[in-house]
């Protein structure tokens, strides 16, 4: 028997099954039918065509880097009972100074380090006025906040001679797992920062739970004063969250500017640092939780973009709203109450 | 010691606030809305006007950004307080402005991007749908996967203009190149950030888009990257000529030539010639024209440039009437040249 006889055969004898997996209304709901073909570019609608939504999940993957990175950086500052609304302000400054960096040194690492160190820069006014100095941890938050918006966009000014945004500069690499086919599709080409991300939630889980320093910062979070009567000294530790915040904020921000784009413009972090300290508190100040709801609003967020593309009649207003409700709802109800950190933003004072 | 670090964030504040601003005769300084400088569009064109104004006038100029709605009335208050012409930039300074010129009646305003009558303020609207309409013709004939795209920052009505004269080009590109090319938008919601820019733009990709024309300001930045980062798509910038970006991956830009307005008004008002009043201005005028292709002759085929130039002929000879509505475009008769 021929190749297309046997096709033919096999069509007839499981035709219907096939047909009841196209899915194509068979009733002539013409408006729907003209959305669906829509949908898929004009093909009928069927289960071959649903690998159109395959390229949600590396977007989806790329969207979630920052977040993963600044949120675990809060986790850090959190845990020893420091709030860090400053995150925002770390990320921006981050995402300059990755650029400054790569501009004058032509090699994206040198940009990354000096994101990690603007980012660290900014943490330590946070450190030494809310650690050091007792000042309400949420005000001197928001002052870093105001200052890095003030001072990006005034350096951006100085460096570059020009208002808004920065000049392109060379990017961090993108690594592709090729040898792994399944993996390498569902991930695309994703920045070096994604893998690193992940390394970084895994280390994290490591160091919080089953090493002697993530003990004591625990203990600095949960009690200052018990801890600090057991000989552990509160401030380094705090100090050491809230650098580790700054530092990872830091490289979010880079990886904004350097592995997502390879530009600065003022105020690109739009937001991300505040839906990280979200994404902390909905993950309950746990690296893994953290890492799903930042892969799940990333998913969401994705596919609210790839639902705007089809023209059904939601306005696009809703849609960009549909993923932090999604994410507020799903990964609340999934992960469950939430329990900071007993101390987490009150001063500690030694006697 | 302690002290000295508690009071220091103060006096640095009172310092910086205090810094002088010493005037010069004349001063015009401008105000943008929330998409600010840097957008390699529409602010940065009215803001190379303006320093173009600074080097042959002799004149001050500043710039005050508007991050946020809150800032608009307040920075426009100031501006109209140092300088002695206001330059607002953007439809979302319309109300702002609005308020705020009465109170100034010495001082010139002009107001890019919208209509309004006072005494003291210049508007300029453009008809930006002319040129998005012979970019519309250009994607039609360029595009192989029957799907463009456009990211949108806010949904506001000039960007609008742009979606209405660019769907209806590609309606008549359609009509002359026996296609069925579909137009796909999507909004980022800000005009501020170019990774959202990135994503949609990749995702609209994902869909079938093989043209996506910007039309979101900074967020327009992310949709040039996405470009540069894959075979076979190109882009289509809108406001300034951003042809450059990305060379030979950006088929053409619509230019909004705020520039012009913005040097030819300053240059009147220092000259004690302001003249207040509406301008509707568009292709005729050259305030709105598209680029002249100076990396991607090649792409576009040959009767789509037969048809630009009749295209332009028609709309400049008032024969043509590009909608400026979305919602007009259904009912837009393609014409006959």
């Amino acid at each position: 028997m021929s190749l297309r006889a046997k096709r033919s055969n096999l069509i007839r004898t499981h035709g219907d099954c096939f047909a009841s997996l196209a899915m194509t209304p068979q009733v002539s709901d013409e408006n729907t039918t003209k959305k669906l073909n829509n949908f898929f570019n004009g093909k009928k609608f069927t289960l071959e065509n649903l690998s159109s939504i395959w390229p949600l999940f590396p977007l989806a993957f790329a969207k979630s880097v920052p977040l993963i990175l600044a949120a675990t950086g809060g986790l850090y500052s959190e845990r020893t009972g420091v709030v860090n609304i400053g995150l925002e302000g770390m990320m921006l400054s981050g995402a300059l100074a990755g650029i400054i960096g790569t501009y004058y040194s032509h090699n994206p690492w040198i940009g990354l380090a000096a994101a990690i160190a603007a980012g660290i820069i900014l943490a330590l006014i946070l450190a030494v006025t809310s650690v050091s100095l007792g000042i309400n941890q949420i005000v001197s938050g928001i002052a870093v906040n105001i200052l890095a918006i003030g001072l990006t966009g005034g350096l951006l000014f100085k460096i570059f001679g020009g208002y808004g945004s920065s000049p392109s500069v060379e990017k961090l690499p993108q690594v592709s797992l090729h040898p792994i086919p399944l993996l390498s599709e569902l991930l695309g080409n994703q920045s070096i920062l994604f893998y690193f991300a992940v390394i970084l939630v895994i280390v994290t889980f490591f160091l919080i739970n089953n090493t002697r320093l993530g003990l004591r910062m625990r203990a600095a979070g949960e009690d200052p004063g018990v801890a600090a009567s057991c000989g552990i000294n509160v401030f380094r530790i705090r100090y050491f969250g809230v650098l580790m915040s700054g530092a990872l904020s830091g490289m979010a921000g880079a990886y904004l500017s350097l592995a997502d784009l390879s530009q600065f413009v003022e105020r690109m972090t739009a937001g991300r640092g505040f839906i990280a300290l979200a994404v902390l508190i909905l993950g309950r100040w746990k690296p893994f939780n953290i890492l799903l709801v930042c892969l799940f609003f990333g998913l969401a967020e994705a596919l609210a973009e790839f639902l705007q593309g089809i023209e059904l009649t939601i306005p696009a207003q809703f849609l960009l709203m549909l993923p932090f409700i999604l994410t507020l709802f799903v990964m609340g109800g999934l992960i469950g109450e939430t329990k900071p950190p007993a101390c987490l933003g009150k001063s500690y004072q030694a006697e | 010691m302690k002290k000295i670090y508690k009071i220091l964030p103060f006096l640095l504040t009172v310092v910086l606030v205090a810094l002088p601003a010493h005037a010069r005769d004349f001063k015009a300084i401008m105000v943008t809305d929330v998409a600010g400088l840097g957008d390699k569009s529409f602010n940065d064109a009215a803001w190379t006007g303006l320093q173009r104004a600074q080097k042959d006038l002799k004149i001050e100029i500043a710039c005050l950004q508007s991050y946020e709605q809150a800032d608009y009335i307040s920075n426009l208050n100031l501006a109209a307080q140092d300088g002695d012409l206001v330059i607002a930039m953007g439809f979302l300074l319309a109300e702002a402005v609005q308020k705020t010129a009465p109170l100034h009646p010495r001082k010139h305003f002009i107001f890019v991007d919208g209509k309004i009558q006072a005494p003291n303020v210049a508007s300029f609207d453009y008809k930006a749908e002319e040129g998005a309409y012979l970019a519309g013709i250009i994607a039609a004939a360029v595009t192989k996967t029957q799907t463009v795209g456009i990211v949108e920052g806010l949904e506001i009505p000039p960007v609008k203009a742009f979606e209405a004269g660019f769907r209806a080009g590609v309606k008549t590109g359609n009509s002359y190149f026996k296609k069925n090319v579909q137009v796909k938008v999507v909004s980022a919601g800000s005009f501020n950030d170019p990774s959202k820019g990135k994503s949609l733009s990749k995702s609209l990709m994902g869909q079938g888009a093989d043209i996506i024309f910007q039309l979101a300001g900074n967020t327009g930045l992310g949709v040039f990257e996405a470009i540069r980062e894959q075979a076979g798509v190109y882009a289509i910038g809108s406001d300034l000529n951003q042809d450059g970006l990305v060379q030979s991956k950006v088929l053409t830009s619509v230019m909004k030539k705020t520039e012009s307005a913005v040097y030819s008004a300053v240059k009147s008002a220092k000259l004690g010639r302001f003249e207040s009043g509406h301008y509707y201005v568009g292709l005729l005028s050259g305030a709105i024209d598209i680029t002249p292709l100076a990396y991607t002759k090649d792409l576009i085929p040959a009767d789509a440039h037969k048809l630009l130039a009749k295209s332009r002929e028609a709309i400049t000879g008032n024969k043509l009437k590009v909608p400026n509505l979305v919602e007009d475009v259904a009912k837009f008769a393609v014409p006959v040249h």
